[in-house]
């Protein structure tokens, strides 16, 4: 009854977005204000439908309701309340329900924003919004409805992938959905421009936040993604270039390409034709690596079965290219820019040059995650793309994009002479030289990591010479202290200094990567009770083997001390979890983290005689790696905060005056 | 506009020439010592991928299976045989066909997957080049004071600096 319940919501929803479609269309074309109000009036309804169906869903998973055939298929009696909520996004009709969840959200959020603004462009973003809702509807309706009942109903259900019960799963997937979904608001403002012929700032000015939103998620979602990967997958690494990883790994290319290049449009009215593709193609990334996950088209550690569902989104796909292409060219002489570019060396150029480098990894990754399809239709024989292959081609690019991390912020706009590159690029190209010298006396000897590192050497000193010379000027000028110096030269130019610390942050984040790669120390071992092996600086002893029961599954632990010279650093506990409703036994990595380097141990096997075999890694530097996208959320954080300039100007103003009625 | 474009290449200047060459030459120094180091079995075993069916992404290197495990002890055999790295590549490609390989091979259809990225980086900036020359072309020779130490640049130098004054007439 429930399920019907839940189904009968979609219908509803899906009736009323064609409604809200038409009468949007209709509003706009006609001038009629009493048909775009209601339209938007539908999109509430749709929204509260589809929020009534995601509690349906989700109550089912709460409460074991195995008549529902997804929450039989996904849950099971035994799994933590947690993990029987997050099944909610663990397979592919509740993802896509999720989808739908995310985006009518934003919907709901974009209307009430623009409640009193870009009122010509409303009725065409509703539309476009609500359009995507519409397709999503139709893949849940006709080709993976979340609420299929089953008959006769199962007393137990087959519970969630073994590798999924990780609390990391619970958040990681909510963060990139809303990375993922979010492109969907800018692409919608921009059919929206296009249509309306409405190409000035405005849109722009509408969806810089949007998409910047939109990627700290994604940068969050990859950042928890990866370290999920690295505690649970149990092979050391953090990135396999797995195809659902490069599903979520492209559109934040595109999108931060965009990001960047939207500033040449806002402060000079150029490159609107570009921003607009990179917009389409932001968008067009996250509905294509949705198909990727959720179509099974490509072999993944993620995805779902083989499913019907991949042709749904190849003629949505193709719909909304072939609809963006043409807006595109309609408006081909709207989009012409009200500038023009000076000179090679430039701001201008360097972000276009930075566009190519982000673009062309794009492409890269595109290009090997989905040649194993296109090597069987064209040849017949299948090959194998995998980490080497993504390691090789990307590394040039994503060096000289290092570079650029540098060099773009600070070189002038319009036209940068000797003296602003002396200025600004000499002393960080001595510090990255010195600093990667200094690598090579210590041993360093790996070219591509010496690469990375003074790139990322160069990066980190323009960013502390801009903080530096900013704060102080501050200090010269205004007479600050250096801590409030430094906090007014953020607070009151977030965009830029919270760009300059999402920077700092990529840099960290390579050296980790480059330091994590190049370095990592690894061995097996098969060890008996009470035996000791050594990795790195590490004497690990071995002491026994315990095998126990909880009600989901069996354990195999193995209790190993750690040793750093004479130092005992305590216990470390591996372990193979045997799940009753899976036949994949799953490895439990233990983990003993430091600043310097992780010491990563896994337990891949054992004997009737007790004895142990462990694989051992000591991942250098790792921690920055982490630490380094943190860094890069938090300047995003910045970045997205309000502005509160008026205010301040207020403050100053009432305090002046305050300071006047005293006098 | 060819003398515009002489002037935005001075930052060639001898000192930047000099440091770059010093660049240069310690990359080559760097690569020649690191290409002196023999192949060991992992460096093999990462140009191999693992088809036990629990990690269908991983490399041989990088997977903990008991399939990968054999690789490994059957790569060891092969380098201790005195067999070369092509020649034990070979010798998996004969057993077990090309998706043993990681990466595709460079020959063939395979090829357009290594050349695609590159062609795109080739194609991309040659965009970009005959972009930016027509728009130097259409916004003609700058005057002398747009040049080097003209005041666009200096004002952008200064940003904080103006932002500063700018809080500074606020205050006052």
């Amino acid at each position: 009854m429930i399920a019907d319940v839940g189904y009968s919501c979609l219908i509803g929803a899906f009736a009323l977005s064609i409604y809200s479609i038409l009468a949007a269309v209709a509003g706009a074309r006609k001038r009629r204000a009493d048909f775009v109000e209601s339209s938007e009036r539908a999109v509430v309804g749709v929204f509260f439908l589809i929020v009534f169906a995601s509690g349906i869903l989700l109550h089912g998973l709460a409460t074991n309701n195995f008549q529902i055939e997804y929450v039989a298929h996904y849950t099971s009696t035994t799994l933590p309340l947690s993990y029987r909520l997050a099944a909610f996004w663990g397979g592919q009709a509740g993802s896509l329900l999720f989808w739908l969840l995310i985006l009518n959200i934003y919907t709901i959020v974009a209307l009430l924003q623009n409640q009193n603004k870009n009122r010509q462009l409303m009725p065409y973003v509703s539309s476009t919004l609500v359009g995507t809702s519409l397709f999503f509807l139709t893949v849940l309706l006709f080709a993976a409805n979340p609420f299929r009942k089953l008959a006769p109903i199962p007393l137990e259900g087959q519970s969630l992938n073994p590798l999924l019960q990780n609390y990391w799963m619970v958040s990681h997937p909510p963060s990139l959905y809303t990375g993922y979904v979010g492109l969907s608001v800018p692409f919608a403002f921009g059919m929206a421009a296009l249509i309306t012929g409405r190409l000035d700032a405005a849109w722009i000015r509408a969806i810089r936040r949007w998409t910047l939103f939109a990627w700290l998620f994604l940068t969050l979602g990859i950042l928890q993604g990866s370290y999920w990967a690295y505690i649970e997958l149990g092979w050391g690494g953090y990135w396999a270039w797995d195809p659902v990883e490069n599903a979520s790994f492209m559109p934040w290319l595109a999108a931060t390409a965009f990001l960047h290049s939207v500033m040449i449009q806002e402060k000079k009215g150029m490159l609107k034709t570009w921003n607009m593709i990179l917009v389409i193609v932001a968008f067009s990334l996250s509905i294509f690596g949705t198909f990727l996950t959720r179509s099974g088209v490509v072999s993944s550690v993620h995805s779902f079965a083989q499913s019907p569902i991949g042709m749904y989104f190849v003629v949505f796909m193709a719909i909304q290219i072939a609809f963006s292409v043409f807006l595109l060219i309609y408006r081909k002489k709207e989009l012409a820019p009200e500038a023009r570019l000076e000179s090679f060396v430039s701001r201008e150029s360097s972000f276009l040059f930075n566009n190519v480098f982000f673009l062309v990894i794009c492409l890269a990754i595109l290009c090997g995650t989905t040649f194993p399809i296109l090597s069987e239709w064209v040849t017949g024989s299948k090959v194998t793309v995998s980490a080497p292959f993504f390691n090789k081609v990307t590394t040039p690019f994503a060096i000289g994009l290092i570079l650029l991390t540098g060099i773009c912020p600070l070189i002038a706009w319009r036209r940068a002479g000797m003296k602003n590159l002396r200025r600004n690029f000499l002393n960080p190209a001595i510090f990255g030289t010195i600093g990667t010298i200094v690598l090579l006396l210590f041993g360093v000897r790996h070219p591509v990591a010496l690469l990375f590192f003074f790139s990322a050497f160069f990066v980190l000193a323009t960013v502390y010479l801009e903080f530096t010379r900013g704060t102080q000027a501050r200090m010269a000028i205004v007479h600050e202290g250096a801590p409030a110096a430094l906090y007014h030269l953020v607070e009151r130019n977030k965009r830029r200094y919270g760009g300059f610390i999402i920077h700092a942050g990529v840099a960290v984040l390579f050296i980790g990567i480059a330091a994590s790669s190049f370095f990592r120390i690894e061995k097996d071992a098969m060890v008996q009770p009470k035996g000791t092996f050594s990795a790195g600086d590490y004497t690990i002893a071995f002491r026994d083997l315990q095998e126990f029961k909880d009600p989901h599954k069996e354990v195999v632990r193995a209790s190993l001390e750690i040793f750093k010279g004479e130092k005992s650093l305590g216990f470390l506990y591996p372990e193979r979890h045997f799940y009753k409703n899976s036949d994949q036994p799953t490895t439990e990595v233990a983990l003993r983290s430091f600043l310097k380097e992780d010491l990563y141990v896994i337990l891949t096997g054992w004997d009737d005689k007790g004895s142990g075999n462990f694989k051992v890694y000591v991942n250098p530097w790792i921690s920055l790696l982490w630490r380094g996208g943190l860094i890069m959320a938090f300047g995003g954080l910045i970045v997205l905060l309000p502005d509160f300039k008026p205010k301040l100007a207020e403050n100053t103003v009432s305090e002046s005056e305050t300071e006047e009625a005293h006098a | 506009m060819r003398k515009d474009f002489m002037r935005t290449r001075s930052i060639f200047h001898p000192p930047s020439s000099i440091f770059f060459l010093l660049l240069c030459a310690l990359c080559v120094f760097v690569v020649n010592s690191y290409a002196d180091s023999k192949p060991t079995v992992d460096q093999i075993a990462d140009k191999l991928s693992c088809f036990c069916g629990t990690c269908p992404h991983l490399v041989v290197s990088q997977c903990g299976c008991s399939m990968a495990d054999k690789i490994k002890a059957e790569i060891g055999q092969k380098i201790a045989s005195g067999m070369n790295e092509p020649q034990i590549i070979q010798s998996f490609v004969l057993q077990y066909g090309e998706t043993v390989l990681s990466a595709p091979p460079k020959r063939g259809f395979s090829l357009t997957a290594w050349a695609l990225p590159f062609l795109g980086f080739v194609l991309g900036g040659t965009v970009l080049f005959l972009f930016l020359k027509r728009q130097q072309k259409i916004t003609g020779d700058p005057p002398a004071s747009k040049t080097s130490s003209g005041p666009a640049p200096n004002a952008e130098d200064d940003h904080y600096r103006e932002q500063l004054r700018k809080e500074m007439e606020i205050r006052q």
